[in-house]
Formats: C-alpha cells, sequence, structure tokens
C-alpha cells in the first residue's frame, strides 16, 4: 500500500508542477508593470527601477519562478498588497472558517443525497423516483446565490429565526456561530447534495443488480438491511470519489455564499483581493485552492485504492 | 430482405438518427428544448418585443410591482423589469453558448490529437488539462475575469477556459477506445492519411458525447456567467445583466423582494431547461450511461 | 435623550461628556458598532477612510475637539493663544494624562507627534500640517508652534487626525506596524483586531475624564448594506454607520430602534476636466446643469436622505450662501445649449467607484435624456487615484466627507495647487481669493470671499454639485447620550446603555 501511494505521488509530481507554473502565469498576466502599480504612475522612474530589483523582476522569468516556487515550499506566499499582511498568516486565518463552512455543507448534502439517493433507486421508475429526480435537477439548476437570497429572505426578513449574516467563531460562541452558519451551509449543501443524489441513485441500481444483492433477498434477508448493510456501503465508494472531485464545487459554492452572508472566510478572501486587485493574495488563494483539491483527490484515490481492492495494483 | 448492418465506420451517422428521434420521444428532454427555444427567441427579438427601452428610466415608477403596465414590475431607476431580463437573456445566452463553443472546438481539438498522436504531445497536453482541472472552477473564472477586467468578452474567454479541460479529456478517452476499432485500423492500413481518418470517421462517432457534454458545460457556463456579474465582474451598467440584477435585489429584499424573483427565475430556467437536455441526449444516444 | 421615530429630523443633542461618571456600571456592557468597511488604517499618519475615524477618535484623544455647533472646545489643549500676526500658536497641554501604556502625555510628546505627522514617510497628514514651520516645548506642558503663515483654519485642523496624540514610546517601538498597536490617552484601549471580521476596543478606567460607562467597543464591517441593518435589527450591531437610505422606513417601523439623521459636512458633486474636451467648453459645462434635477437625484437615489445642494459649502456650515444661483433645471434648454453650441451627442465616459454604481447610471440616464452619450467606467479605489489625480479622466462623481473649516473644505478642490484637484482648475482668480481667504482673520471677510469664489465657480459650471449628505445612523433605542457632531464621528465616552 505505501508503494502505491509513494508511486502515485510520484506520478502526480509534474501536475502538481504544472499547476504552480500556472498560477505563477495567472498573475503575469495582468498588463503593465508591478512595480509601477505598486509605487504608483507619478513615482520617479528610480525608484520604480529600484523596487523592480528589490521584487527581482529584473531576473529572467524562470528564475522568478524558482525563487517563487522556493518561497512557496518556506509557506511564504508574499504580502498583500493593501496592508502588507502576510498573506500565509491571512490565508491561516480565514481558511478554518471556511473548512468549518465547507464540513458543514458535506453533512447537510449527506443529509440529503443518502435518503434521496436510496428512495429513488429503490423506487425506481415510480412517482417518488421522478419526484426526487425533479428535485435533484432543480437543485443543480438553482444558482446557489439565488438560493442563499431566497433563505435569507423567508428565514432571516420575514421569519427572525435566525441573523441574516455575520460571523462568530466557533471557540468563542458555539451556539451562535452553528446558527449563523445554518443558512450558508443549507445554500452549498443543495446543490451538493442534488449532485451526489443522482451518483448515489446510478451506483446504488448498479449495486442493487449485483448477484450478491439478489441472493441475501432471496435469502429472506429484509429489504432494508440487505440496503444498509450491503448495498449502501458499497455504492457509496463512488460516491465518495464523487464528493472529493466536488472539492472545486464546494469552494466554488463557498466564494460566493461567504459573500452573501458576510462570513470572513477564505472564498470572500479571494472575492476581496480581486476588488483591491491585491495581486499576491490572489495568487496565495489560487495557489492553495488548487493544492487542497490536488490533495483531497490523491487521498480519495488512495482511499478508492484501499476499498477496491481490484485497482490497487493496477 | 433483411437490414443490412451498418458498417462499423457508419455507425456514427445512424446512432445519430437513432439518437434524435429517441431525444425527441423524451418528455422531459422536450419540455427543456423548447424553454431554450423561447429564450433564444426572446433574446434574439428583444428590441422586437420590449415594450420599452432597456434604459429607459422612469423616475416616478421606482421599485414598482408587476402590474399591467410593468408585467414584472420595475428596477431602481424605474427601468421595466420584463425588458432588462430579455435583454439580459442576450448576455446570458451568448456567453454562455460563446464560452462553450470556443472550449468545445479548443478542447476537442486538443484531445483528439492527444488521443490520436499520443506519445509526448499526449503526456504533456494531459498534464496540463489535468493541472487545469485542479484549479477550482469558479475561483479560476474569478481570477481570470478579475485580471482581464469586467467586460462582455473577458467572462467567456475565461470560461472558455476553464471549460476546455473537461472537453479535451472527454474527447481523448473516445479516441483512445475508438482507435482500437477495426475501421480505424483498416484505414490506417490502406493508407489513409491520419487527419482523414480523425475527421472523416472517428469525429462522428464521438460527436454525439460531445454535443451531450456540450449541453452540460453549457448549463455550467451559464451559472458561471451570472456568478460572475453577481460580483460585479461581467458587463457593466447599464446593460442588463441576469447576475447582476440578483445582487442588485439584494438590497431590496425586504421591501420588494419580486426584485430577486425575476432575473433569479430566468436563470434557473435557462440552466434547467440545459440540464433537462443534457440529460435528454445522453439518455437518447447512449444507452450505456443511462442511469436507468 | 433620541427621539423615537421622528422621521428625519434633524436632532440636536448636548454632548453628556464632561462629569459624566460610571454611574450605569452595573451595567457593564459591549456595544457592536456596524461600519460599512473594515478600518483599513489605525495609524494617525496613514489613516484616510472615514471608517478609521469610528476607532481612532476613541483610542486617541486630540488637541481640541469639536460640539454640536462645530465650535472648537478644548480636549488635550486646555486652552490657546494666538498672536497678532496669526504666526504663533501657544497651547497650553493638559495635565495628569496618561497613555495606555502609562507613560505621561506632555508636552513633548504633542511635539513628538506633530512631527512623526510631518516627517514620517508616507504621513498623509503633511498637507493638512504644511503651515507649520517649527514646533517648540517650551515648558513641561507648553507647546509653541509658528506657522509660515497665518492659517485661520490651523485650529480646526487640530480636531481631526492631524491632532491625534500618541505614545512616543510606543509609536518608536512599534515603527511602521504602529497602526496594529495602536497606544493613545483616548478613553478606548486597543484591545485586539482580526481584519475583515473585528476590532475591539476596551474601556480605559483612568481616563482623565472619567471612565466611559460602555466596558467594550466591537467594531464589526458590514459592507453589504442589507446585511448591515440585517444585523442591527436581529440584534448582531447595537448601531450602524451609516444606515442606507432604503433602510430607513423599515428600521424606524421596528420596534426598539430609531433611525437619527443630522447635518454632514460632506457633499457629492459632478467634477469635470476642465483641461480637455468636452468640458472644456462652458456650453457643454452649462448643459450639465441644465440637466440635473436634483430633487430628483435625492430622491431615487438616495431615497430623500440627502438634500440638494448647488454650491460647495451646505446648509450650517461656515461659508455657505443663501443668496447663491445655480443654473435652472431645465432639459430642454440643455439640449439647446448643446445644439446651438454644436456640440450634440458629446460622448464622454463617467468614471466611478463601485460604490457609486447607481448614482453614475443616473447622472447618465439623466445626461442621455438631453443630448450626451455617457460610457460608465467603474474603478477600484486605487487605480481610480492614479487616473484623477493625472487628469486623465472626463469627469467623475466626488463624494467628500467634509471638513469643518471652508479653507480644507474647499481649497484643494479649486485651487491650483489643491491635492484634490481634480477638474484641472489653473484660475489666477480663484488662487488669489482662497489665498487671501486663508491669512484673512476678520470672518465676516473671510466668509466674503470664499462666497465669492463659490459664485465664480458655480456660474461657470466648473463643478455641478448634486446633493449634501446627511449623517444616518440606525441605532438601537437602548443606547443613550450620542452626540450628534456634525464631522459624522461618533464620540462614545459619554455614551451609555440602558
Amino acid at each position: 500500500m505505501i508503494t502505491f501511494a509513494l508511486r502515485r505521488l510520484l506520478a502526480t509530481v509534474p501536475t502538481l508542477l504544472v499547476v504552480t507554473l500556472l498560477v505563477f502565469g495567472l498573475v503575469r498576466l495582468l498588463p503593465g508593470d508591478p512595480a509601477r502599480l505598486m509605487l504608483g504612475e507619478s513615482a520617479n522612474p528610480q525608484a520604480i527601477a529600484e523596487l523592480r530589483t528589490q521584487m527581482g523582476l529584473d531576473r529572467p522569468i524562470m528564475v522568478q519562478y524558482g525563487a517563487w516556487l522556493a518561497d512557496v515550499a518556506r509557506l511564504d506566499l508574499g504580502r498583500s498588497l493593501v496592508d502588507n499582511a502576510s498573506v500565509s498568516r491571512i490565508i491561516g486565518q480565514k481558511l478554518p472558517t471556511t473548512i468549518e463552512l465547507s464540513v458543514l455543507s458535506m453533512l447537510v448534502a449527506l443529509l440529503l443525497a443518502v435518503p434521496a439517493g436510496t428512495i429513488s433507486a429503490v423506487q425506481r421508475g415510480k412517482p417518488l423516483d421522478s419526484a426526487v429526480t425533479l428535485f435533484a435537477l432543480t437543485g443543480i439548476s438553482l444558482p446557489n446565490f439565488f438560493l442563499g437570497i431566497l433563505l435569507i429572505f423567508f428565514f432571516s426578513v420575514q421569519l427572525r429565526w435566525v441573523p441574516a449574516s455575520g460571523y462568530v467563531s466557533l471557540l468563542d460562541d458555539p451556539v451562535r456561530n452553528l446558527s449563523l452558519m445554518v443558512l450558508p451551509a443549507i445554500t452549498i449543501g443543495v446543490g451538493l447534495g442534488a449532485i451526489l443524489t443522482r451518483y448515489l441513485r446510478a451506483s446504488l441500481l448498479e449495486t442493487l443488480s449485483q448477484d450478491y444483492v439478489r441472493t441475501a433477498l432471496a435469502k429472506g434477508v429484509p429489504g432494508l438491511a440487505v440496503i444498509a448493510r450491503h448495498a449502501l456501503r458499497n455504492a457509496m465508494i463512488p460516491v465518495i470519489t464523487a464528493f472529493g472531485l466536488q472539492l472545486g464545487t464546494l469552494l466554488g459554492g463557498a466564494i460566493i455564499t461567504e459573500q452573501i452572508f458576510s462570513i470572513p472566510g477564505f472564498g470572500r478572501l479571494l472575492v476581496d483581493a480581486v476588488s483591491t486587485r491585491d495581486l499576491p493574495v490572489i495568487q496565495g488563494v489560487v495557489l492553495v485552492a488548487a493544492l487542497a483539491v490536488f490533495l483531497v483527490s490523491f487521498i480519495v484515490d488512495l482511499l478508492y485504492a484501499a476499498a477496491d481492492p481490484r485497482i490497487t495494483y493496477s | 430482405m433483411a437490414p443490412t448492418k451498418p458498417r462499423d465506420g457508419d455507425r456514427g451517422r445512424t446512432l445519430w438518427a437513432r439518437g434524435v428521434t429517441r431525444f425527441l420521444r423524451n418528455r422531459l428532454g422536450l419540455t427543456g428544448l423548447v424553454i431554450l427555444f423561447v429564450f433564444a427567441a426572446l433574446a434574439l427579438l428583444a428590441p422586437v418585443i420590449s415594450p420599452y427601452g432597456v434604459a429607459e428610466v422612469n423616475f416616478s415608477r421606482l421599485r414598482a410591482p408587476p402590474s399591467a403596465d410593468h408585467w414584472l414590475g420595475t428596477d431602481e431607476l424605474g427601468r421595466d423589469t420584463f425588458t432588462r431580463v430579455v435583454y439580459g437573456a442576450r448576455i446570458s445566452l451568448t456567453v454562455g453558448l460563446g464560452s462553450v463553443v470556443i472550449a468545445l472546438f479548443a478542447g476537442s481539438l486538443l484531445g483528439m490529437l492527444a488521443g490520436f498522436l499520443g506519445g509526448w504531445f499526449d503526456e504533456v497536453v494531459m498534464r496540463v488539462m489535468d493541472a487545469m482541472l485542479s484549479l477550482p472552477f469558479l475561483v479560476l473564472a474569478i481570477a481570470l475575469a478579475a485580471i482581464l477586467g469586467p467586460n462582455l468578452q473577458n467572462p467567456i474567454l475565461a470560461i472558455a477556459i476553464v471549460s476546455t479541460p473537461p472537453f479535451a479529456r472527454l474527447t481523448r478517452g473516445q479516441v483512445l477506445s475508438e482507435k482500437e476499432r477495426d475501421y480505424v485500423q483498416a484505414s490506417a492500413a490502406l493508407g489513409a492519411r491520419w487527419s482523414r481518418t480523425l475527421l472523416r470517421h472517428i469525429l462522428p462517432n464521438i460527436m454525439s458525447v460531445i454535443i451531450v457534454q456540450a449541453s452540460l458545460a453549457t448549463a455550467i457556463a451559464v451559472l458561471a456567467e451570472s456568478a460572475l456579474s453577481f460580483l460585479g465582474l461581467g458587463v457593466q451598467p447599464p446593460t442588463p445583466s441576469w447576475g447582476s440584477m440578483l445582487n442588485t435585489s439584494r438590497g431590496y429584499l425586504a421591501t420588494q423582494p419580486w426584485m430577486a424573483f425575476s432575473p433569479g427565475i430566468a436563470i434557473f430556467l435557462v440552466v434547467l431547461a440545459l440540464n433537462l437536455v443534457g440529460d435528454g441526449l445522453r439518455d437518447a444516444f447512449d444507452p450505456r450511461m443511462r442511469p436507468r | 435623550m433620541l427621539r423615537k421615530g421622528v422621521p428625519m429630523r434633524r436632532t440636536t443633542l448636548l454632548t453628556l461628556a464632561v462629569g459624566l461618571l460610571v454611574s450605569g456600571a452595573a451595567l457593564a456592557q459591549t456595544v457592536t458598532i456596524g461600519l460599512h468597511q473594515d478600518p483599513p488604517n489605525l495609524d494617525p499618519i496613514l489613516s484616510q477612510a472615514f471608517s478609521d475615524r469610528s476607532v481612532t477618535y476613541q483610542i486617541y484623544d486630540r488637541l481640541v475637539d469639536l460640539d454640536e455647533n462645530l465650535a472648537i472646545v478644548p480636549m488635550l489643549a486646555t486652552s490657546w493663544e494666538v498672536s497678532d500676526d496669526g504666526l504663533v500658536y501657544t497651547l497650553q497641554i493638559r495635565e495628569g494624562v496618561t497613555f495606555h501604556d502609562g507613560t505621561a502625555l506632555d508636552a513633548e510628546a504633542v511635539r513628538y507627534t506633530l512631527d512623526r505627522n510631518l516627517t514620517r514617510e508616507g504621513s498623509a497628514r503633511r498637507d493638512e500640517l504644511s503651515s507649520i514651520a517649527d514646533v517648540v516645548v517650551t515648558g513641561p506642558f507648553t507647546v509653541e508652534i509658528t506657522l509660515r503663515s497665518p492659517n485661520a483654519a490651523f485650529l480646526a485642523v487640530l480636531s481631526g487626525n492631524a491632532g491625534a496624540i500618541v505614545s512616543p514610546t510606543a509609536a518608536e517601538a512599534a515603527g511602521a506596524d504602529f497602526g496594529n498597536s495602536p497606544v493613545g490617552s483616548g478613553p478606548f484601549v486597543f484591545h485586539g483586531r482580526e481584519r475583515q471580521n473585528h476590532v475591539t476596543l476596551r474601556a480605559n478606567p483612568d481616563y482623565w475624564n472619567g471612565a466611559p460607562a460602555i466596558q467594550e467597543l466591537v467594531f464589526r464591517p458590514f459592507p453589504d448594506g442589507d446585511v448591515r441593518v440585517a444585523n442591527l435589527l436581529s440584534g448582531g450591531a447595537d448601531i450602524i454607520i451609516p444606515i442606507e437610505p432604503k433602510d430607513i422606513a423599515s428600521t424606524q417601523a421596528a420596534a426598539g430602534y430609531d433611525v437619527v439623521a443630522y447635518d454632514s459636512l460632506g457633499w457629492r458633486a459632478f467634477v469635470m476636466n476642465l483641461t480637455r474636451p468636452p468640458f472644456d467648453d462652458p456650453a457643454v459645462r452649462l448643459a450639465v446643469a441644465q440637466a440635473i434635477d436634483r430633487a430628483a437625484l435625492a430622491a431615487v437615489v438616495y431615497d430623500d436622505a440627502v438634500i440638494p445642494l448647488i454650491g460647495p459649502f451646505p446648509a450650517n456650515t461656515p461659508g455657505y450662501d443663501p443668496d447663491l444661483e445655480a443654473p435652472a433645471y431645465d432639459p430642454e434648454a440643455a439640449r439647446a445649449t448643446l445644439e446651438a453650441a454644436g456640440k450634440l451627442g458629446t460622448e464622454f465616459t463617467l468614471l466611478i467607484l463601485p460604490h457609486e454604481v447607481l448614482h453614475g447610471q443616473f447622472w447618465q440616464a439623466v445626461l442621455t435624456q438631453v443630448g450626451f452619450v455617457v460610457r460608465i467606467e467603474q474603478m477600484e479605489a486605487g487605480p481610480y487615484l492614479e487616473v484623477v489625480n493625472n487628469l486623465r479622466h472626463d469627469a467623475t462623481l466626488v463624494g467628500w466627507s467634509g471638513r469643518i473649516d471652508p479653507d480644507p473644505q474647499f481649497f484643494p478642490f479649486v485651487h491650483s495647487t489643491g491635492n484634490l484637484n481634480w477638474g484641472g482648475f489653473n484660475d489666477e482668480r480663484i488662487d488669489a481669493m482662497l489665498e487671501s481667504a486663508r491669512a484673512e482673520t476678520d470672518p465676516a471677510t473671510r466668509e466674503g470671499l470664499y462666497r465669492d469664489v463659490a459664485r465664480l465657480v458655480v456660474e461657470e459650471s466648473m463643478i455641478v454639485w448634486g446633493i449634501q449628505n446627511q449623517n444616518i445612523i440606525g441605532v438601537s433605542e437602548r443606547i443613550e447620550g450620542i452626540p450628534l457632531i456634525p464631522d459624522g464621528t461618533v464620540r462614545w465616552h459619554g455614551v451609555t446603555v440602558r
């Protein structure tokens, strides 16, 4: 297993390098000179030239890339153009918030997808199946910012059940923190849940038609037990894979949701950095996001291999 | 006389015919298609069917509720919401379709070449595609749109770039499996140029898969466009776009909630329609892929 | 006392600052204040945003303060004398004041602060204090400031960030990072902050004017107006500064909440680049002035939370001229003006900051109707300043928070050396009048000069003013004693919570 993991890791290194290359190049796309941008048009040419040397902009592009890569390896992601704070530190502060939101969203998604997917598969072809399928389609077609707005409208403005927005750290005030996270988690979770419902349905249908399931049913094992103990567990494997691949969707959903609900997380950081053209922060956020997706895909790959011995040594 | 079995290489063309017929019998898919036609018609005929000018302000009718004069009400400057929704359809459909068309061509071309030629070209292209797939869709789209600047074209480019890798991977996979088939081997044995094999034979056979992906990608693209304009990264005022209309509506939620419903439902319907069509196409063209 | 449910009338209030003790000590509380942005800088030499002041005015004392009538009152300077030639200001500094780090506040601390404001790299206070020639400590609690030339606005400047006294020990130790650990002598001590989340201050028990009744102030940023008001109404914030005009009605209707509107010094105007076409042509500018319906602007864009304004000095501020006249609103005349000048169909780009989108669209709609072709371009603050400072724009919308004295209120915009001269003004008449007004000691003559300049600018439509702001806050009715000072910053020292 270890050798497998190591071999897979080595295989992904080239892709990882390309990821870093893409992120590095992303910011260089901006027309104009970063030093001029920082000092302003009216700054004298000598000051600009000095800053360029200081920023290392006069070195060949590959050397710059190498230096940047070395910095990244040391977890130094540069400094924000707005307030000179360390980008790594800012990201470190905001990331846990988004992780919490992501975890809660995944819970919501699972709470929706598992029952819905199961019912849909078991009741295949019948009205309940169509209903669930339609709900799932609605879930993936509804823009999550629209859903967020609707939720705010009904639950905060009209019913006043939960506050509309804001954030309190989980450590400071768990109850308030969770009450503030409910609507955002639902906003993201519904879309994610809809996607997972479809996956689970397909996967479960496949599993239910397997011989061992038919055998169990024939032997008289109650249907629910069969589903719970055998079918579901095996059907979940592709779903977990899908989960991992949906991290990108989660992050995308978090960006807009954090904006609507005023949550100071990682996603919101991107939007704020974009509006102030804070390039180091934009770069840092994109890089960390990419690495996160990369890491999760990798772990999911390993879990998949661990769960399904057939593919380990392929 | 028994119907002749279609030759392997012509499989594509008959698959088309059967697929299209099957699709037309799928009620949900058909509904989706109808909805799309309606919106496309609205978008194309916008100047003709709009009761008001798209930038026509009316300071005495601010944020009015739906009425006989203004079917969907008015916005914060007294402009007719129905008119702006209809014009917004132009933006959504242009960006959505435009970006997917670019991604489709670029991605499919890359994927076909990579799959067919193999070797280092395949390695390099696929590494880059994999790397791009690691960058979360919306994160990358936002970063690109921000760096390029907010207008009409840049979101098309940004979304196109982000949508290319799925097409590339899909096409490459299809080409790889087609490569093993007899008609391809035969064609190569007969000395046909690889480009001819690729274009005249392989392409029609994998077209259906690409089309399914295209419709699903368009759904994602329309959602992405509205997300970008929601964040202020798309067309600039006074040009209406559903996403920015939705963003503006947030401020008036307590007093004029209907301002949010029109653009939100519009986005929802178009994306739903695209998903229905995509599902329908998938069911129709490739029974193996059907969730059953 | 704040009055309940009074729609939009100006409410006056006496400051309860002096002599208010901790009578309500049993009500140890935290007050959460919702701002429209996360205060960027808490170091007085770097601070340029209005939101900074909400925080810095609690951390630092200033040499002088303002009351609700914009009169200058003592704060750290207990008394002052001005020499006859108007060049030397002798300030007596309050004794017995200590900074939050325990060090004593004396004349040397004042000298250090002023020197820091003038000499530090990147100080935003240099312009305001540019008339200072020298600062000398002439006694443990006496400071002598000598100006280069008489400046009637000088004391008013010391009521702002330029007069906020910092602890020399702390400032030296922290260097460029002082903004992240600010130390002053004010009624509240900096406790901590997390960017985009909160800034927290705790009461200073040893404050020279008595410890504040409120124990803790938490400032939270809510850039979205609707999120801000939602937090107010749900208890997430006790007061929001400012409240968006569209939320005024619903907040006043809500039980337990009030909306208070009071005079402000600020205004919004349509500023044109006079140095190049199309606005180098007076006829084109006149057309703009004739096209604007200020009442509609106030109603449509600001829900009548603002008041139409035709000149640079809002009502109830020095320099205000009730007899000032601007071209009347007449769209047909505007179109005729353009036609006569052969400029019908003139195209230009209106540059705006992102939060002015509705305002910009209003002007676009209005000017389009009289025959202009207007394109809107949004730009973030950084690039925006680059463009306007270098006069590369056609026209822009300016929102000015206002200054107490007519000189800093108007000079920067229309003097050829003004640092906010985004119209490209270079008029000898205006320069001469403003310079003599600066040195003029007789208040009546001084006021006359400012009125003359205003008349000139308005007659030639060199700037078209739209509206004057009001300070509008949404607040829980439990909060009492908020001083309504027109500079828009709440001083929390004397405020209590029921």
